[in-house]
């Protein structure tokens, strides 16, 4: 639960223009994301700040008069609710005791284009990492394709583990013997005089060139 | 994505991975070390100690290894903690330092994708 700095205020008083304000708790609705707060957060919340909820009512034909005592009415046959809400925390009961609490409503003819618009504001405005959404608003608003990593990092698991795994070098690889050289010495001798140069063992520092695994 | 963290983490605590991506795997272990509620004061020595046990736990380091890989992780968690602290300032609720971490995460995964 992020508290709002003045410039973020200002970001979601933009966000809102055109939202219908109610001075109540969120009606009914499916909550787009799943990310969950400690009780006692919450109280400190509410003695600073108000709870804002956002409600993305779906209503396909324009029949809702209230859209407030729309959610209450049971969803459309394409829908699994009327009412998708975005707030700081689940709304409960005891909340009304203790928090000063806004809902914002706005109508939407298209399901698709009420999730995004709430996850917009989540991601956005709010600051909330893609992954807090719940997996089914991220693959029906096509954030997944838009932003892979918020629906699956396995791929990504893959590569760094994969990444840092060294090369496995043929096995093939033939290692001359030192008295076996097919360059009539060639090797030997740069082997030795590389040794020299270094001031290491021939034998050493073949063993550690010509390592295999 | 509390499953991929523990997957992420556990390949941090190969050697190879946690020298090729320590900002990835500082911020896992910081993610790892957060409360679950509360208030956090962000302060980089608060995680020397962690640090220092997840490199007791990889097999086959030598001391200079350790050495080298400590400076590596440490200076990545202080970076971190200089980001998070400008962000949120040096004291955070718990809920706010995990998700900054959390964005900042995505993030780090993002460029590998």
């Amino acid at each position: 639960m992020t508290p709002p700095g003045p410039a973020r205020l200002e970001e979601i008083r933009k966000f809102l223009s055109g939202w219908e304000r109610r001075e109540a708790p969120p009606p009914p609705g499916l909550y787009v994301a799943a990310a969950g707060y400690h009780g006692k957060l919450v109280e400190d919340y509410c003695a600073r700040y108000h709870l804002i909820y956002l409600v993305a009512v779906y209503d396909r034909d324009g029949t809702c008069q209230d859209l407030y005592r729309c959610c209450s009415s049971p969803p459309t046959a394409d829908a699994p609710s009327r009412c998708f809400i975005f707030g700081d925390v689940e709304w409960r009961e005891e909340l009304a005791e203790r928090c000063r609490v806004e809902t914002y409503l706005y109508r939407f003819d298209d399901i698709r284009g009420a999730l995004k618009t709430l996850l917009e504001f989540g991601i956005h405005v709010k600051g909330m990492p893609c992954t807090e959404f719940n997996i089914d608003v991220l693959r029906v608003t096509g954030w997944c394709e838009v932003d892979p990593i918020c629906c699956d990092v396995s791929a990504v698991k893959e590569k760094i583990i994969e990444a840092t795994t060294p090369p496995k070098q043929p096995q093939t690889q033939h290692v001359p013997p030192d008295d076996e050289e097919e360059d009539g010495g060639g090797c030997a001798e740069l082997m030795r005089r590389a040794a020299e140069a270094l001031g290491a063992d021939v034998a050493l520092l073949r063993r550690c060139l010509c390592r295999t695994s | 994505m509390s499953h991929i963290i523990d997957v992420l983490f556990e390949a941090c605590k190969k050697r190879e991975v946690a020298a090729a991506r320590p900002r990835l795997c500082a911020l896992l272990l910081m993610y790892k070390h957060l409360p679950r509620g509360g208030v956090v004061y962000l302060r980089t020595t608060a995680y020397r100690t962690p640090v220092q046990k997840w490199l007791e736990d990889m097999n086959g380091l030598t001391g200079e290894d350790k050495r080298g890989l400590m400076q590596k992780l440490m200076k990545a968690v202080g970076e971190a903690v200089a980001e998070l602290k400008r962000e949120l300032g040096g004291v955070a609720s718990a809920a706010n330092l995990r998700r900054a971490i959390l964005r900042r995460l995505l993030e780090e995964l993002r460029k590998l994708a």
